[in-house]
């Protein structure tokens, strides 16, 4: 059902499309993951700073 | 809230895509002059009407943050940005190779895709000069502005280099006319990528308000 | 309010024949260029009449942005950018009255680079100076007005040099498109009938919308 003409380029073209996708998804994770180690240090930071005036 | 929200419109859009891409493979036939490659259709034009849907709803945060000053508005705007620039571009680079295979060249300079490239370059430039600004007021404020004149010049830009293909001809991607079955399969797609669209969306959105939420601390760090 | 406007315009050009600094350096830059599209391109008549409405305004576009760049960047070393914005000067005045300083000042320098570019290149700019005054005038006013908005936008930007071409370039296209072919067309003898008319319609539609959207949004953008 399915021609062989042309079909690397097809093959190639969703590669391509979804390639672009998921690497955006993968910066999208990292992205969420480094600003939520940072929004946990500052938080951490800032009751250590709050214990310590005390 | 938030997580239930990214969870179903995520799930659906794989669900819509996964199923869809059985529908494109399978059932539908080969078109007479392209043979298989055509099938890129499918995940070209979807993410291109994504991107163009996106963009509109960046100028109307950036609309709404004028009028509310909620930074929520800003966040949306350039959630929506970035998420339009990924969608343009798959649009760009599907575009780059159907020609290559059409033509001969990755790429012919038509209409479409120059316009198409054009809308990036005006929107990278909103993503880059965001962090140039380090008062956050600010930088919404000017992002605001600047959605607003992208989206502006959208159709012009459009317009305009179609006007001049007219003049200096050149290639054209022929889409020709869809049948039923396959201009359902576009729809679907469309959908599905659309749905695709709002869930990174809103990761980014919650990505954003994470980081200013981090801007607010870091402040109130240094002031103790 | 024309006088408040003739104010700054005044101001503004005043302030920039004192020191002639971004003149210079436009022309200088303008000049420069025409130099080297001879030894890039190395063109016969024939080649030169087909490139020149690119040539021209590419030459044109580059050299006024150096000049816009300074249009509120001038504004900055002691304070005076907040002085004017505190004056009792609608923020819309104070942007028309430095958009048409720009546009006067963008304008003397490419019409000085225009007989260079005529005599370097053997081009009759006689017969055809008034019809391609018309489009120089329209093209500058639409460069200047994306350039003088932008150049506000970014006036506290760190990379501003860099920031503001890569910002005004890809919203100015469609403008540039029909200027450079309108330009090139004239050169060659046409006139505003046909083609051109729609270019011409096209750039002055650019021009008005983004005059009214600067108009519109620019206190947002000075004030905040």
């Amino acid at each position: 059902m399915i021609e062989a003409r042309n079909f690397q380029f097809l093959v190639l073209g969703l590669s391509a499309a979804w390639a672009v996708v998921i690497a955006y998804m993968f910066y999208l994770v990292r992205r969420d993951k480094k600003l939520n180690q940072e929004l946990s240090r500052l938080r951490d930071m800032l009751s250590d700073r709050e214990k310590s005036s005390r | 809230m938030k997580e239930k929200a990214i969870y179903i419109t995520g799930g659906l859009a794989g669900i819509i895509l996964l199923l869809n891409i059985y529908n494109i493979f399978m059932v539908l036939p080969d078109e007479a002059n392209q043979g298989a490659v055509y099938r890129i259709l499918f995940f070209h034009v979807p993410p291109a009407i994504t991107g163009m849907v996106l963009f509109f709803v960046a100028m109307v945060g950036g609309i709404g943050f004028l009028s509310f000053k909620d930074f929520w508005w800003d966040a949306l705007s350039v959630a929506a940005v970035e998420v339009g620039v990924v969608m343009s571009v798959v649009n760009l680079v599907t575009g780059s190779i159907w020609g290559r295979n059409q033509w001969g060249i990755w790429w012919a300079w038509d209409a479409r895709i120059t316009s198409q490239f054009l809308c990036v370059l005006i929107y990278v430039g909103y993503l880059v000069i965001r962090p140039a600004f380090s008062d956050a007021t600010q930088r919404a404020t000017i992002s605001a502005v600047l959605s607003i004149f992208a989206f502006a010049d959208i159709p012009i830009v459009w317009f305009s280099i179609r006007w001049w293909r007219t003049q200096h001809p050149g290639p054209v991607l022929e889409t020709g006319g869809l049948q039923h079955d396959m201009a359902m399969a576009l729809l679907y797609n469309t959908i599905g990528f659309l749905l695709l669209g709002a869930a990174l969306t809103l990761i980014r959105l919650r990505s954003e308000e994470v980081q200013r939420e981090i801007e607010s601390m870091r402040r109130l760090a240094h002031a103790l | 309010m024309a006088n408040k406007v003739w104010t700054i315009v005044a101001k503004d050009l005043r302030s920039e024949f004192r020191s002639k600094e971004s003149i210079n350096a436009a022309v200088s830059f303008a000049l420069v260029m025409l130099v080297i599209f001879n030894f890039a391109f190395d063109p016969t008549a024939e080649e030169t009449h087909t490139l020149s409405g690119g040539l021209l305004w590419i030459i044109f576009v580059f050299a006024g942005t150096l000049v816009l760049n300074r249009s509120f960047a001038r504004e900055l070393p002691n304070d005076c950018l907040d002085a004017l914005i505190a004056a009792p000067i609608p923020g819309f005045q104070l942007f028309l009255g430095k958009a048409i300083a720009g546009f006067i000042l963008v304008l003397g320098v490419e019409l000085i680079s225009l007989p260079v570019f005529g005599i370097f290149y053997d081009i009759d700019l006689i017969a055809p100076f008034w019809r391609l005054f018309l489009v120089m005038a329209l093209g500058t006013w639409a460069l200047t007005v994306i350039g003088t908005t932008f150049s506000a936008l970014t006036v506290n930007v760190r990379l501003r040099e860099i920031m503001l071409p890569m910002l005004i370039y890809p919203v100015l296209m469609p403008a540039l498109i029909a200027a450079i072919t309108m330009s090139g067309s004239i050169l060659d003898g046409g006139t505003f009938s046909g083609n051109n008319l729609i270019w011409l319609k096209l750039l002055s539609g650019f021009s008005v919308i983004y005059t009214a959207l600067a108009v519109g949004l620019i206190d947002i953008v000075l004030v905040g």
